[in-house]
């Protein structure tokens, strides 16, 4: 009665969700739960922990998704975290999700979440896919058979949501449960049934724990089990040893496996249900997803279909995204304006730090942003692959190339949100590693994904190419875009059989999905979850980054003296000004202290028209200037006003000598920064590779965020800036008087593709493998390495004397041979193993 | 074995090997003593299982997708270079690297 009374005073129940992958166990959730969710780990591992709750009356049910797992076994890191969270929270109902087209198989779990004795439902998923495959179900048959409900739902389509409702409500205030099925273990029954009275001598172990289960599980020799009763139970040990030699004597008898004699009762079992509610229609000929596969996987055929897909992915993306940014930039630069306009106008020749700071974040931020709409479409596009079913189909293809490699046939999926070839992020490809069920390889792929292409690399990229490898652009371009996953798989492999040696491996073992047609909502959903979380995690960090990059580069800044040099050299300036203006009309205006803002209002005006475009933006600039400052625009914009112009032309002279000063000063502030110390004080070392300060400091504050390195380029390489050159002939110039030739930029080139990932993708290495060591690994062991490459290749090309192009070509050919001599030695070995086994019909 | 490279992992390890002292199919069976493996069936073809030689996770996980003995198992296709095959075991399709393959013993329907 106490425990009756309990039970109807609580309001607040814990259900959790448990079912085998690919059930659909996400859209049942989401299904339940509606909107009302969000995601942690569980304590101590990197497993999603989905909560979510919903309410009845005055009841919540708050439900949890365990992670998809195919029985409650102890060998994989989800079963241990799902096995874990019931025994631990002991939640008042599992909610089991089916999958209906291969009902046999799901029992299995059924029976293992039964056997731990938990009030259980049984949601029958994909129903509508069963059907239309000719299955059909007998529902109450199954609940009879099972003893607990079953209710039929559609996931995908919400159908049985208030069916699944009221049976877990059902469920959670019951008192007594009419026993369900319980499995007949045949010649075992007589030894579980000794260990189960040798488990209850400790009474407080039955409390804990079902004791039939643990009792299977002790002859399963299931190593947690093990854990339990050697901790908890006052004579664990001799139970465990009485265990083994209980499975010994029964595997002497009768010659059987015990675990395989286990699973085979329990699939006697399921086989029974089965025939009892399962009736097929007659076969109707072959099913969609095997027609389909029988042109798409075919042996021939799959590759150009793979790379079919890659090219759309691309073209679509990277292409029409970058399409997508011209529309979308506008407002992030008139955010830029918002931000600009709030903040204390800028002084003459120094901002306050105020106004700089914050700017230099937004801008930093900026960049980030303008990716939004790549991303979006980007990860639209893979959320279809996953749902479809082809991503599988893709890991199937390639599995043989990344298996050679220690890689695993799932690592595609990373690759190609890092960008394979061009474009893409770190960010989302190392959060992808998630689904890799092979520790080894996943954190392999988490290290060698920033090696891609990313979208903030191609910048420097392009630069370098245009200025050093004009006459070989696109054979440039191909070994930047192919070197890099070449390298990626070479230092996979060397990672896998060094470090990562001890790892746990996962064999290849997928279940191949059937295709299914992906919703709108579904992928829709995906996209923008992923894109706001880069945009989450990312955003944060890298402002907050660019703050300490701003400091490192601002400060200690620059000695008073200089800073008294360049006053004076401004104040010259405005005296010049002052001396044209004086006596001019509009000279009221445009001296004192109107002259400031007038200079200021110049230059907005001018930012303003080069971001708009056409013939209408400019007007509406124009409009919008003249209508804020209607006395003052005439000097900005003089029409046949002949004392305007006068003032006009004053203004612009100003404005330019100005822009110099600043320019000047930004330049000698880098070089005095800290910054510039640590560029400095890394030339002695980094002259092995040929880079000098100025490349130092760009590779160095390009950790923040790639899209820095150019930036910060283009603050060093200004002589000439007034003659309105671009960068590239700027450093073109520069270089030519510093000695800089092909041989270096390659070196930049190869030391930028192996660099370590940005600081935005260490946190997510972080995050992914939870460790600070991989995070420092990661961005030591690429820096070593791209470091390496770089000297080697540089070093060795001044003593051959040779030009960036031959040496970009001798290397190229250098990493392919390695490259395929690594896959080579691998079909070797393993063709090695199978031939140990080969069977010979002879020999019997 | 320790692997002296290995220096993030070093607890994991000593796990892995007191898990392979404890039980589990004996090692080191000699392998050539046995019948058919998967490999052996062309492709299209089907057999029926009689039994494993994998140990551990791979043995657990290749029973929990139905691979049990006595069980119909068709081989559906071998990726474009050879390694992942697809096998149809219950009505559904699982892909296995040869490695795992060989560890199936089979015999050609009757």
């Amino acid at each position: 009665m106490n425990a009756e009374g309990k039970k109807a005073l609580k309001d607040n129940f814990l259900v959790a969700l448990a079912g085998q992958q690919n059930a659909g166990k996400s859209t049942t959730y989401n299904m339940v739960t509606g909107a009302n969710q969000h995601v942690a780990n569980y304590p101590g591992v990197t497993v999603d922990k989905k909560v979510g709750s919903y309410r009845e009356g005055k009841t919540r049910y708050e439900v949890v998704d365990l992670p998809g797992t195919y029985s409650l076994t102890s060998f994989s890191l989800e079963e241990r975290v799902s096995r874990e969270f019931l025994l631990e929270e002991k939640p008042d109902v599992v909610v089991n999700v089916m999958d209906a087209t291969c009902l046999r198989r799901s029992l299995y779990f059924t029976f293992q979440v039964l056997e731990m004795n938990f009030p259980v439902t049984v949601a029958l998923n994909m129903m509508d896919v069963a059907e239309s495959q000719g299955l059909s179900i007998d529902l109450k048959e199954l609940t009879k058979r099972l003893g607990v409900d079953v209710v039929a739902t559609v996931g995908r389509k919400g159908k049985g949501k208030q069916a699944l409702k009221a049976a877990i409500r059902k469920a959670v205030n019951q008192e007594s449960y009419t026993r369900p099925v319980v499995i007949d273990y045949g010649d075992l029954e007589v030894h579980a049934k000794a260990l189960e009275e040798q488990l209850a001598a400790d009474a407080s172990l039955g409390v804990l724990y079902p004791l039939r289960w643990l009792a299977i599980k002790l002859l399963e020799n299931d190593s947690e089990a093990r854990k339990i009763v050697e901790t908890k139970h006052t004579a664990g040990k001799s139970i465990i040893e009485d265990a083994l030699s209980r499975r010994m004597e029964f595997e002497d008898e009768t010659g059987v496996n015990t675990s395989d004699y286990i699973v085979a009762c329990r699939d006697r079992v399921a086989g029974e249900i089965v025939d009892a509610c399962v009736t097929k229609e007659a076969d109707s000929g072959q099913p969609i997803s095997e027609r389909i596969d029988r042109w798409v996987l075919n042996r021939a055929l799959a590759p150009f279909f793979l790379l079919a897909t890659v090219y759309l992915i691309y073209e679509l993306s990277i292409v029409q995204g970058y399409e997508l940014t011209k529309y979308t930039w506008p407002f992030l630069a008139k955010f830029r304006d918002i931000v600009a306009g709030v903040l204390p106008p800028a002084g003459l020749i120094e901002d306050s730090l105020l106004r700089s700071m914050v700017l230099w974040m937004v801008d930093s931020a900026n960049t980030l942003l303008n990716y939004v709409p790549i991303f979006l479409i980007l990860f639209a596009l893979i959320a279809i692959l996953e749902d479809s079913g082809y991503m599988a189909r893709i890991a199937f293809i390639l599995d043989r190339i990344f298996h050679s490699f220690g890689l695993h046939g799932q690592s595609t999926l990373p690759f190609i949100l890092g960008g394979v070839f061009a474009g893409g992020c770190a960010v989302p490809g190392i959060m992808s590693t998630k689904g890799i069920p092979d520790e080894r390889s996943r954190l392999a792929t988490i290290l060698t994904v920033p090696f891609m292409n990313c979208l903030a690399k191609i910048p420097l990229y392009t630069l370098l190419v245009n200025i050093y490898f004009a006459d070989h652009k696109s054979w440039a371009m191909f070994f930047i875009s192919t070197i890099t996953i070449i390298m990626a798989l070479i230092i996979a492999k060397i990672l896998t059989t060094t470090v990562l040696k001890g790892r746990e491996t996962a064999p290849f073992i997928m279940e191949m999905p059937n295709y299914h047609a992906p919703t709108f909502f579904g992928v829709a959903q995906r996209a923008l979850e992923r894109t706001w979380e880069y945009i989450k995690k990312v955003g944060s960090i890298v402002v907050a980054v660019s703050l300490c990059v701003f400091s490192l580069l601002q400060f200690p800044g620059l000695t008073d003296g200089r800073m008294d040099y360049y006053e004076t050299e401004m104040s010259k300036a405005v005296a010049t000004y002052d001396s044209k203006v004086a006596g001019n009309a509009y000279s009221g205006l445009a001296t004192g202290d109107k002259m400031l803002p007038l200079l200021n209002l110049y230059d907005d005006y001018k930012r303003a028209r080069m971001n708009s475009s056409g013939k209408e933006g400019a007007a509406r600039v124009d409009h919008s200037f003249k209508k804020a400052n209607p006395e003052t625009f005439v000097l900005i914009k003089p029409r046949g006003d002949k004392a305007a112009k006068v003032v006009n032309r004053a203004v612009r002279k100003l404005s330019s000598k100005r822009k110099s000063l600043r320019r000047k000063i930004k330049e000698e502030k880098i070089k005095t920064s800290f910054f510039g110390m640590i560029g400095r004080s890394l030339e002695p070392v980094t002259k092995y590779a040929g880079f000098d300060w100025k490349v130092n400091i760009a590779l160095i504050s390009s950790f923040a965020a790639r899209e820095s390195s150019v930036a910060t380029m283009g603050v060093l390489y200004q002589q000439g800036a007034d003659d309105n050159q671009t960068l590239e002939q700027r450093m073109d110039n520069e270089s030519q008087s510093s000695g800089m030739n092909s041989l270096h930029a390659l070196a930049v080139l190869l030391f930028f593709a192996l660099y370590p990932p940005c600081l935005a993708a260490t946190i997510m290495v972080k995050v992914q493998t939870g460790s600070y060591k991989w995070m420092a690994f990661a961005i030591f062991f690429p820096t070593a390495v791209g470091f390496g490459v770089a000297s080697a290749v540089f070093t060795l090309g001044n003593v051959l004397g040779a030009s960036g192009i031959t040496m970009m070509k001798g290397f190229y050919v250098f990493a392919l041979s390695v490259a395929l001599l690594i896959a080579l030695a691998h079909k070797i070995a393993s063709d090695k193993v199978s031939a140990s086994y080969e069977y010979q019909p002879s020999n019997q | 074995m320790l692997n002296k490279f290995d220096f993030f992992n070093r607890e994991s390890v000593s796990v892995r090997k007191r898990h392979r002292g404890a039980g589990g199919r004996r090692q080191g069976k000699p392998c050539h003593m046995r019948g058919k493996s998967l490999l052996d069936i062309p492709i299209g073809e089907k057999a029926v299982i009689r039994g494993h030689f994998s140990s551990g996770a791979v043995r657990q996980r290749l029973l929990d997708l139905g691979f049990v003995p006595g069980r119909e198992i068709e081989v559906v296709r071998v990726a474009t270079l050879g390694c992942p095959l697809e096998l149809r075991v219950a009505g559904y399709c699982v892909t296995l690297r040869r490695t795992e393959a060989y560890q199936i013993e089979v015999e050609d329907e009757r």
